[in-house]
């Protein structure tokens, strides 16, 4: 599907949503940027990305329904830390190591970020969503986007990628969102975005 | 100027002229615009006044400014007239305007000197200045609201709303003559004075001050918590009366004719009466209104206030930090019910808006066991609750008063102000109501409307109907690519066989190759061409593969069904935009019954039901006539005197009830009385004497068709013409408006017992149900009410009955018609007499066939009206566009049935 | 003697927040479940003064649970856990006799008040 303005707009509204979210639920401004919305053909990023050596924590999360995602978002292990420490409001660098707390705060986030752009469906555009439980899994970045890719439909073999990155205030987190609609999923977009 | 201009002035007065002329070309063409505009009874606009004005002002500052004081002075007064008209003060009248030109011309001759002569010494303005002058001095009476034309709408709109209510509200208040009761008056007070703020900003100065002279007598009752005496209540309704009926001028944009002081002098005399002080205007101020105290306003009998222990009223705020307030409420509801018996529970703002950021203020009344100590901690408890009273009501009170007025002021300066709207009680549907908790309904309303010119709306129907038939021509143009695909799928498969046909031969070749041995040039050309022909093949195959015509036309036809399902949404959605309940007019014959009985000496109680049911608003709007017009008549001529009511054994009090329900697609409105019924007989006797019809027509006549008669142009069953009913409407005119709706009017009625009006009226006017045929070369459709079943006979059915054609119909004669012959086209006869089918049609009494060549099927049309040519076509009401293009004409059940007869 | 609160939540991170407010507030938090089986079987063993409950969990969701502890006991009393955009589930939760509820991101002062509202405190 073409990514066409409309559609850049849907995404952008996800995201500030997704935004807004993180900063009340961290309670430090926090800002997600889009870098990027377009189409990739999954070999070829796969490809690409499993000779990253970088070791993270990442959460996925199957958004269901009228309107259906894969969502993905992970931050680099060591500074899932940190975010634990803004959730928990302790002071930054208490937590130092990966434990079930840390796995739990970026699945929240997960959790948080994914109820915001569903609330764009809902409240914006009347859809029905549901949300599955975040699985998290900590590895390395190549594995996680394997593990993300391989859930989806083997049919699709081009992917909308909207990739973002994440600005926290004072803080230096690397987060990455990623947002992949289903190959159903991008006509209800394209709908709505010719609806805009 | 008798002095000579030197050489640079004459430069100044060049560059004057050339400018002065175009702005005198300006105030010429305006002067034209402003002449024709007035003979059309309608105004200029405030931007052409305003450059007409502009005009006179730049000549009379450059005029001045090299000392053209002739020219300077004319342009002042011109200026100061046209002041005076943009400001509304005076109005632009056609008088004006003549002296407007006498001016303007003048300033011609004035030019011209200058231009000729470097001189106007010639000229004489006097008679031009002389005649502004005496227009200036001329008592203009002040216009009322003319000065804010762009306000005028939404002014009227307004104040008919108030004056509606205030009318019912004194309905209410004669009708409980005696007692007082401090809301109702509050309220009459508040929408007089709201009468009056509207009034003020469009400058009507006589509603102002009537509004103002009836404001005052209503607070002087206010603050004595005196009941309305019958005299008053007479005099406030002749006065709103007279704001009505000044408010219809403005809405014809006439001026207001109408002599106010008779009642002016009346309502001060009698304000002078109870208070013994002046009428004076700046003694009195509008108060803040106390909205809330309708927040814990309920109706309680003796017995539900005996049966708990504490009846107490809480008066509490939800902050406005509180998230999500909806469910904060509900958290406080379940907090209270969990302590009693939660009598009332209201809030405003109300409904709350998920995004709604500001305070909710709160009133409930709450029957308990418990104390008003153990309340107070259950409502400290909660989060984000703030109370801002908390009483107990005394079990001799019949009415749970409002909190303390202090506290009520400190709350109202936070509440953001509200208009509230005073819905109509159930009482007089159920008379017993006061035994029963009865909420009043009058708790702010916050109204988050937007007008919108019904011609916009009127517009996006219709754009929304071609939508949907743009929708099903795409569906259409879809289908022909059937044909492709079909013929695709065909090459496909032929070109399998032909890949399978060359691969035999290469393999057969291959075997030959092996067994001839001596492998000449001439073989291995062939086998390469072979080779060659395989890999074309290959290719033409991935083409065909690739171009999957079917799969695509299959995700075409996906996205045409959601666009089919968004175009109807968008259908339905700007429909309700257009429905609006019935209640604005039913309510309005709370008083329309009430002047109307009074006048009769009768005794009627209107019993209104379904006033929430919502209809187009342009039917809403033309009911009003037809609906005053049977109400009338079911007072007049329906209900019974008292006297003759008791001898009849029926209470002395008729009964009208006016009620609307959902049938269908259709609205039933139903207006009822319980008096003494239509004669039939007596109604034949009428049409006879009248020469409407024959004995032996009437004769002839069913018992229904006898009650129809009334429907025949120029019969009043009225044996003298009263005031009321005898107005030289008839019911025909009723039963043509309720038609040009495409409702039906039904008559039902027993002798004694009274008698029942039903009118059935489509939902809407923009689409309608039919059923699409074809005759001959057309496509006609059939709204589907009027259609009762569908039949085939063949031609040796058909039996002519006094020369046209009839066919037997389950043992009854049903007549034929050709919709050709009705409509007046020429179609190929058919005389075939191959089975044809039969579309019987009814107006809800006759049954009339008609012959069609084919069903098409039923559809959902959008009408669009015909032009005035066609509107003298008889059997036909419009026509539709269809999904291919094809235009239908819109047959007219009704008026074929009566050409047939 | 500190009231005692039985905390269900499907998140670690979560149960330790609300865990750390509660403590820093003189509550003991007796223990913690993350879904609504454990929950009914804890609530049944150790009868806290309090419960608060997360509405989406795994396995039984907080609504399901909070039908099943008020069978146990009809006073009990539980606060509601859940995520702003949950109005539904919510509107349930307190129409069926949950006592108040807290939204997530916690907020401390919103936390203490309503526990300290339901607990009569």
């Amino acid at each position: 599907m073409a990514i066409n303005k409309a559609l850049k707009f849907v995404a952008q509204l996800s995201i500030d949503k997704a935004s807004q979210a993180l900063s009340r639920f961290i309670r430090v401004g926090a800002k997600i940027e889009m870098d990027d919305i377009y189409m990739a053909d999954i070999s070829e990023i796969t490809g690409k990305l499993s000779a990253e050596s970088d070791e993270v924590v990442g959460a996925f999360i199957d958004l269901g329904g009228d309107v259906k995602f894969k969502f993905l978002f992970f931050v680099n292990a060591q500074d899932s830390c940190l975010l634990a420490d803004l959730i928990l409001r302790r002071p930054v660098g208490t937590t130092t190591t990966y434990d079930q707390y840390t796995s739990s705060a970026v699945q929240e986030i997960a959790n948080i970020l994914s109820c915001g752009i569903a609330s764009v469906f809902t409240s914006d555009f009347q859809l029905g969503i549901t949300i599955s439980p975040p699985t998290v899994i900590h590895d390395f970045v190549g594995t996680v986007f394997l593990e993300y890719f391989m859930s989806i439909a083997v049919e699709q073999n081009e992917v909308m990628m909207i990739e973002t990155t994440f600005k926290i205030v004072q803080q230096n987190i690397n987060c990455h969102m990623f947002i992949i609609p289903d190959s159903k999923t991008e006509k209800v977009l394209s709908y709505i975005s010719n609806t805009l | 100027m008798s002095h000579a201009f030197g050489e640079e002035h004459q430069e100044y007065i060049r560059d004057f002229l050339i400018e002065g002329k175009e702005h005198l070309d300006v105030l010429n063409q305006k002067l034209l615009e402003a002449e024709s505009v007035i003979k059309n009874e309608s105004h200029m606009s405030e931007d052409d006044l305003n450059a007409m004005f502009r005009a006179a002002h730049t000549i009379k500052g450059s005029a001045s400014f090299i000392g053209l004081t002739k020219i300077e002075h004319l342009a002042h007064e011109m200026e100061a007239i046209l002041q005076l008209v943009r400001q509304g003060k005076i109005e632009l009248t056609l008088e004006i305007i003549d002296v407007l030109f006498f001016a303007f011309d003048t300033f011609g001759l004035l030019f011209q000197a200058l231009e000729e002569s470097n001189n106007d010494d010639e000229c004489d303005i006097e008679e031009s200045v002389q005649k502004i002058k005496s227009i200036l001095s001329n008592d203009v009476p002040p216009k009322e609201a003319s000065s804010s034309g762009k306000y005028l709408e939404e002014y009227l709109v307004e104040s008919n709303q108030y004056i509606a209510d205030f009318n019912e509200l004194l309905v209410a208040v004669e009708k409980k003559h005696g007692e007082y009761n401090a809301d109702q008056v509050n309220e009459l007070f508040r929408l007089m004075h709201n009468i009056k703020g509207s009034a003020w900003v469009v400058k009507a100065e006589k509603i102002t001050g009537l509004a103002h002279a009836m404001e005052n007598i209503l607070s002087t009752f206010r603050d004595k918590h005196q009941p309305l005496q019958p005299e008053i209540i007479t005099l406030l309704f002749d006065g709103i009366d007279m704001i009505a009926s000044i408010n219809k001028s403005f809405s014809e944009h006439a001026e207001s004719t109408a002599d106010i002081s008779g009642i002016l002098d009346s309502l001060n005399e009698y304000y002078e009466k109870i208070t013994g002080k002046q009428n004076d205007s700046k003694k009195v101020k509008a108060k803040p209104k106390n909205e809330f105290g309708s927040l814990v306003e309920v109706t309680l009998s003796d017995n539900e206030l005996e049966q708990y222990k504490n009846v107490l009223q809480a008066v509490f705020t939800v902050d406005k930090t509180v998230m999500l307030k909806n469910i904060h409420l509900i958290l406080v509801e379940e907090h209270l019910r969990k302590k009693g018996d939660l009598i009332s529970f209201k809030h405003s703002p109300d409904p709350i808006e998920d995004k709604f950021d500001g305070e909710v203020t709160v009133g409930a009344v709450l029957g308990t066991d418990h104390e008003k100590a153990d309340i107070k901690k259950t409502l400290n408890s909660i989060d984000g609750i703030k109370i801002v009273s908390l009483e107990p009501v005394s079990a001799t009170d019949k009415k749970v008063e409002k909190p303390k007025p202090v506290l009520v002021e400190e709350v109202t300066k936070k509440t953001p102000e509200q208009k509230s709207k005073v819905k109509p009680k159930n009482s007089i549907t159920e008379p017993d109501a006061s035994k029963n908790v009865q909420a009043v309904k009058n708790a702010p309303i916050e109204l988050s409307t937007i007008r919108i010119d019904s011609h916009k709306l009127d517009n996006l129907m219709n754009l929304s109907g071609e939508l949907v038939i743009v929708r099903a021509q795409l569906a259409r143009l879809i289908h022909m690519f059937d044909g492709d695909i079909a013929l695709f799928r065909q090459i496909a498969s032929e070109f399998e066989i032909t890949k399978s046909e060359a691969k035999t031969v290469q393999n057969e070749f291959k075997e030959l190759n092996v067994r001839t041995t001596d492998e000449t040039d001439k073989v291995r050309k062939v086998w390469s061409h072979l080779e060659k022909l395989t890999e074309g093949l290959g290719k033409l195959e991935a083409h065909i593969a690739k171009n999957d015509v079917a799969n695509k036309v299959h995700l075409l036809d996906d996205s045409i069904d959601s666009l089919g399902k968004i175009a109807s949404s968008i259908q339905s959605g700007i429909m309700q935009t257009r429905m609006i309940p019935v209640e604005g007019v039913f309510t309005r014959f709370k008083r329309i019954v009430r002047d109307i009985s009074k006048d009769l000496g009768k005794e009627v109680n209107l019993v209104i039901e379904g006033e929430d049911t919502e209809l187009d608003k342009k039917i809403v709007d033309s009911l009003g006539d037809p609906l005053t017009h049977m109400i009338r008549n079911a007072i007049d001529h329906g209900v019974e005197s008292p006297q003759a009511r008791a001898e009849a054994g029926k209470p002395e009090t008729g009964t009208v009830l006016l009620r609307a329900s959902h049938k269908g697609n259709n609205i039933c409105i139903e207006i009822g009385d319980d008096g003494k019924g239509l004669d039939p007989e007596k109604l034949a006797e009428v049409a006879v004497k009248k020469g409407l019809l024959t004995e032996e027509q009437t004769d002839a006549l069913s018992e229904k068709e006898k009650l129809n008669l009334i429907f025949l142009p120029g019969f009043s069953s009225a044996q003298t013409v009263t005031g009321i009913s005898g107005r030289g409407v008839g019911m025909d005119v009723v039963k043509n408006m309720i038609t040009s709706v495409n409702g039906v009017v039904d008559i039902n009625s027993t002798i004694g017992k009274g008698t029942v009006f039903t009118l059935k009226i489509p939902l809407t006017l923009a689409i309608i149900q039919v059923l699409l045929v074809s005759i001959g070369e057309e496509i006609y459709a059939v709204p589907l009410e009027a259609v009762l079943e569908i039949i085939k006979i063949s031609d040796t059915d058909i039996y002519a009955v006094d020369g046209n054609p009839t066919i037997k119909l389950r043992n009854q004669v049903l007549g034929l018609v050709n919709i050709e012959n009705v409509i007046n086209i020429k179609g190929k006869n058919d005389n075939s007499t191959k089975a044809k089918k039969v579309v019987v049609l009814t107006d809800g009494e006759t049954q009339l066939g008609i012959t069609v060549d084919s069903l098409i099927g039923e559809e959902e049309i959008v009408i669009k009206p015909l032009t005035e040519h066609f509107s003298r076509v008889k059997g036909i009401t419009g026509a539709s566009i269809l999904g291919d293009g094809q235009v239908a004409l819109i047959l007219d059940p009704i008026s074929i049935i009566k050409e047939s007869k | 003697m500190s009231k005692k609160v039985l905390l269900v939540d499907d998140a670690p991170i979560l149960r330790l927040l609300l865990k750390d407010i509660l403590e820093k507030n003189g509550y003991e938090v007796v223990a913690e479940c993350s879904n609504g089986n454990e929950a009914v079987a804890k609530f049944k063993e150790l009868r806290p003064d309090l419960v608060t409950l997360d509405i989406i969990m795994p396995e039984k969701t907080g609504l399901e649970a909070l039908g099943e502890i008020l069978k146990i006991d009809p006073n009990a009393r539980i606060i509601m856990v859940t995520a702003i955009e949950d109005r539904e589930s919510l509107m349930k939760a307190l129409r069926s006799g949950a006592n108040d509820y807290i939204l997530k991101p916690f907020e401390e002062g919103r936390v203490i008040s309503a526990v300290k509202g339901t607990l009569d405190e």
